[in-house]
């Protein structure tokens, strides 16, 4: 009995030292058996989701059917608007390049769409704000890309592997991008801080008193991030808070995804 | 099929299944601890060895699909698994009181392991993090058990009928 728990012991310290090194050595890395057991799961997980889509959807169907008509209607209305503020905006396109060229300005560099994927799964733990999506280095993803959705900035790749990705979202609390304020297009960081509110919300550093910002300002992408392209929506000042003994503001954005209800990203090619 | 072959398998469809669908039980950035409590059971119901292989092969999982270091998750849950069984062999006689304590310390060893490698680096506050995340969590994962439990007490008398 004495020996058979030594030898238990034995096993714990042994795989114990095991893991610390693997731990230390596969930091945020893709590796070999990851990518084996992913090609296993990740057909699982399409299974699931879809299971999951059809449910919903029919749920949302049988839901809706009374205000489908009043919703059709506002999106004919909606539609004939669009297509007018598209036309508009084409028009001040092509205005805006032949100014640039009369200028001799730079083009501004766009950044080309790689993939759409789905979100397939999240990090079960609260200390983390990471999710899968289904599409990997098979699909041309690499590591940083940029993740976006229709309404901002979603995230950065932080894990590529052959058949899906792991998206570090902005509030995460490692995460940090260079932004700016819309109206004083003063440079800020943006940092994520799960850990503070109601989990889905990022801060401001290095707010001084005499920066120009006020609630509900946009903050968008900077132009000076070795990652993010510039102009991307990221989000809305919600809380200032003015501390009278130091001269350092704390500043809360809200994002403008709401990563709860995340299902559809893009990916963009990184700088 | 063997007993152990059903397991790995349920616990592999499982790890899978969590991911997908623990988001709707996101509330304020908190999500439950559920691959604590399925662990601890497998420890306090089955022993020491088999809490803590299952334990190393649900954090595996886990760290395959979703972490960020390989063997951070195995390491923690074969922990928890083991200590569980070792629990188990002292006092465990199907009280729901010890279950309940010991999944709620899981769940805190698992916070306090997080903290240590992801906010001690950063100066992050302890007091802070507890109130913010760690206590909150174990108390949620804490109501999702009993709720669990109380839900199987109640298939039992319906389908003993």
């Amino acid at each position: 009995m004495y020996n058979r728990n030594k030898k238990k012991g034995i096993y714990i310290i042994i795989i114990t030292i095991v893991l610390i090194i693997l731990i230390s050595i596969t930091a945020e890395k893709a590796n070999f058996a990851t990518n084996i057991v992913l090609y296993i799961t990740t057909p699982v997980y399409r299974l699931f989701n879809g299971i999951n889509n059809f449910i919903g959807g029919g749920f949302n169907y049988v839901v809706k059917i009374g205000t489908l008509q009043t919703d059709n209607s506002r999106l004919l209305k909606e539609n004939e608007k669009l297509k007018y503020d598209n036309f508009m905006l084409n028009e001040f396109k092509d205005e805006n390049e032949n100014l640039r060229k009369l200028l001799n300005m730079k083009e501004k560099k766009l950044y080309p769409v790689v993939t759409a994927a789905e979100v397939i799964g999240v990090d079960p733990s609260s200390y983390r704000k990471v999710f899968i999506i289904d599409k990997g280095k098979n699909n041309g993803l690499s590591l940083n890309m940029v993740v976006i959705n229709y309404n901002g900035l979603v995230g950065k790749l932080v894990e590529v592997n052959d058949v899906t990705s792991k998206v570090m979202t902005i509030a995460d609390e490692q995460s940090a991008v260079s932004c700016m304020l819309q109206r004083s297009k003063e440079e800020v960081m943006l940092k994520g801080a799960n850990l503070q509110e109601n989990g889905e919300i990022c801060k401001l550093d290095y707010i001084t008193t005499d920066t120009d910002i006020i609630e509900g300002e946009d903050i968008l992408t900077s132009n000076i991030s070795e990652i993010y392209p510039e102009g991307i929506p990221v989000g809305k000042v919600v809380k200032i808070e003015t501390d009278s003994s130091s001269l350092i503001r704390k500043v809360y954005v809200k994002p403008n995804v709401n990563f709860r209800r995340l299902n559809d990203v893009l990916v963009l090619k990184n700088k | 099929m063997n007993d152990a072959f059903k397991i790995v398998i349920a616990i592999f469809l499982y790890a899978i299944i969590n991911t997908i669908y623990v988001r709707y039980f996101d509330i304020m950035g908190i999500k439950p601890n559920i691959n604590a409590i399925i662990i601890v059971l497998i420890g306090l119901n089955m022993g020491m060895t088999k809490g803590m292989w299952y334990g190393l092969y649900l954090g595996f999982l886990v760290d395959m699909l979703i972490g960020t270091n390989l063997g951070l998750n195995a390491l923690i849950y074969m922990y928890i698994g083991y200590i569980s069984g070792a629990l188990a062999k002292k006092m465990y006689n199907e009280n729901i009181f010890i279950s309940a304590v010991a999944i709620m310390l899981a769940d805190i060893f698992y916070s306090v392991v997080i903290y240590f490698t992801y906010y001690l680096p950063k100066d992050y506050g302890f007091l802070k993090y507890a109130i913010r995340l760690l206590l909150p969590e174990a108390v949620y994962t804490l109501g999702i058990y009993l709720t669990i439990y109380a839900l199987m007490g109640l298939f039992r008398k319906r389908t003993s009928f």
